[in-house]
């Protein structure tokens, strides 16, 4: 059965992130709460911090950050490649304890929590900061795919019995090299035993529609680039839909990994590196 | 009557003794014991930090009557909170470990007390959050299964106790009577789950694990690793521990 691979150090999975990183991503963000929104590229670089962040966290044991996973973030704008920056400057793939000890900084940032007494109140968190919003260039979305497969194909080839790379693809949808279906599709096809590699796009817009998240059918937004990223997106198998149903998800039968105008700040809770208590937020 | 008590375990595969979560307590060391005697096993949540810590303190609490579930306010439980958050603050931590103690450390519970005998009788109650399993032997026969009664009941994330104040999970709570003879048997999901679906399937599964009780640590080792390999047994740290009334 597919999806089922233990994730573990000596069989760790991989993350790949796809970040569009073009002079349109200036442009402002459609979603976003009251109304506020800023430019598309700080809506990539919170979606990314948030879920690396997540990724570390997951990771994070008593005795340190333990390798469930390899990292690899790829930016493309005015040129396409690994786009990590201090430390881990050009590299493809980096281990998870690698990841979270190289931040560029750490910020606090005040988070409201339960107060166990049926309120909520103010908490500083910290939050680290390992991509700045950038937007310069042209959307070379078919060189990122080509890229993308450069990179997984020999973690895939090293890793043939793990859990397949997931790749998060955050773009406003605009390619500039023309139609990135069938690269997307050869992305799709690679895959190790357990299954092929996941691919979620994440569509930040500047149209001012609700968010989306994990649909059936085709969104049918006015955004005509929406379309074009749920038929590129994975069919999400059943286990994944359960557990991303347990995150508060609806993800019905037929589920894409697509999501429209929102943040997906939960979503690397669908894998499971242990157990995961129902009431951890 | 005499009461023996015994527990085995063994780390996930590819995880090291010092990465075992699991945690269980019994006062049964002491030549004599005075009633009520309690028992407690703990499960720390792996996605979880400092949770073999959490599991300890809730234990060796219960055990130790310090910590009451069914009777507690919240002030037991806060006071074992601040013990953990104590511990775990001692030195600096990195921005991951620290925001990993601001979300606490979780862990399932089962205890069990048992109180004096009533002639040949011992009255029992017990508690529990989550899906570590409690059953009652009786003869041959199980007749009692707290709180999971069978395969299909284990959550796919069970409710836990954290170690940071929050949304309080209900513990829940059973009592009984126990007699001579009977044995109590406390074991983390993955064994839980084994055991209910070997019992589902008209097994005696508790005549394995009496039978790995007297053969000890090495035994157990082997069996649950050929389980594992088997796919038999889910890749979890795994605990059990018995208790036994004989007559004298």
């Amino acid at each position: 059965m597919p999806y089922t691979a233990e994730i573990s150090r000596a069989n760790p999975s991989c993350f790949l992130f796809l970040i569009d990183q073009s002079g349109s991503m200036a442009d402002a963000w459609g979603g976003g709460q009251d109304g506020i929104a800023g430019s598309k590229a700080l809506e990539v670089a919170t979606i990314v911090n948030n879920l690396l962040r997540n990724i570390v966290l997951k990771c994070s044991k008593d005795e340190g950050v333990r390798n469930y996973f390899d990292v690899g973030v790829i930016g493309y704008g005015s040129h396409v490649g690994p786009a990590f920056g201090g430390t881990l400057a050009g590299r493809d793939l980096v281990a998870v304890a690698d990841l979270a000890d190289a931040p560029l900084r750490i910020e606090d940032r005040t988070r409201k929590v339960m107060d166990g007494a049926g309120g909520v109140l103010d908490t500083t968190v910290k939050f680290p900061v390992w991509f700045d919003p950038v937007s310069f260039g042209g959307t070379p979305m078919r060189a990122a795919f080509a890229e993308a497969l450069r990179v997984l194909r020999p973690w895939i080839e090293s890793h043939p019995a793990s859990y397949p790379p997931i790749v998060f693809h955050i773009t406003d949808g605009e390619s500039t090299d023309g139609d990135p279906s069938q690269d997307a599709a050869d992305l799709r096809r690679l895959g190790t035993q357990d299954g092929p590699v996941m691919l979620f796009n994440i569509h930040v817009s500047s149209q001012p529609e609700q968010e989306i998240s994990f649909p059936a059918t085709p969104p049918g937004l006015p955004d005509a680039y929406a379309t074009m990223l749920f038929d590129m997106s994975s069919d999400l198998p059943s286990e994944m839909r359960e557990r991303l149903q347990m995150e508060g998800y609806a993800a019905p039968a037929g589920a894409r990994g697509f999501i429209f105008n929102a943040e997906p700040t939960a979503l690397v809770n669908f894998l499971d590196i242990g157990t995961r208590p129902a009431n951890l937020r | 009557m005499r009461l023996s008590a015994g527990m085995l375990s063994l780390p996930k595969a590819g995880a090291s003794r010092n990465e075992y979560e699991d945690a269980w307590a019994c006062p049964t060391a002491c030549a004599q014991p005075s009633p009520p005697l309690r028992c407690a096993m703990a499960d720390g949540a792996s996605e979880s930090s400092y949770a073999r810590l959490w599991a300890q303190i809730l234990v060796r609490s219960f055990a130790q009557g310090e910590w009451d579930p069914q009777r507690d306010d919240r002030s037991q439980l806060d006071r074992l909170r601040r013990r953990w958050l104590r511990i775990v603050s001692r030195r600096p931590l990195p921005w991951y470990a620290a925001e990993k103690v601001r979300l606490g450390a979780y862990a399932t519970f089962i205890g069990v007390e048992l109180s004096a005998p009533h002639g040949a009788i011992v009255p029992w109650r017990a508690a529990a959050l989550g899906d570590s399993c409690l059953f009652q032997l009786h003869g041959d026969e199980i007749v009692t299964a707290f709180p999971i009664a069978s395969r299909g009941d284990f959550p796919a994330r069970p409710f836990a106790l954290c170690s940071r104040p929050g949304e309080e999970q209900s513990v829940l709570a059973i009592c009984g009577e126990a007699h001579a003879g009977d044995s109590f048997l406390m074991m983390t999901d993955a064994l839980g789950r084994w055991f209910l679906a070997q019992r589902e399937a008209g097994g005696r599964p508790w005549r394995t694990l009496l039978r790995l009780s007297e053969l000890g640590a090495p035994a157990f080792a082997r069996w649950v690793r050929a389980r594992r390999a088997s796919g038999a047994m889910g890749n979890d740290d795994v605990t059990f521990a018995w208790l036994a009334l004989r007559e004298v």
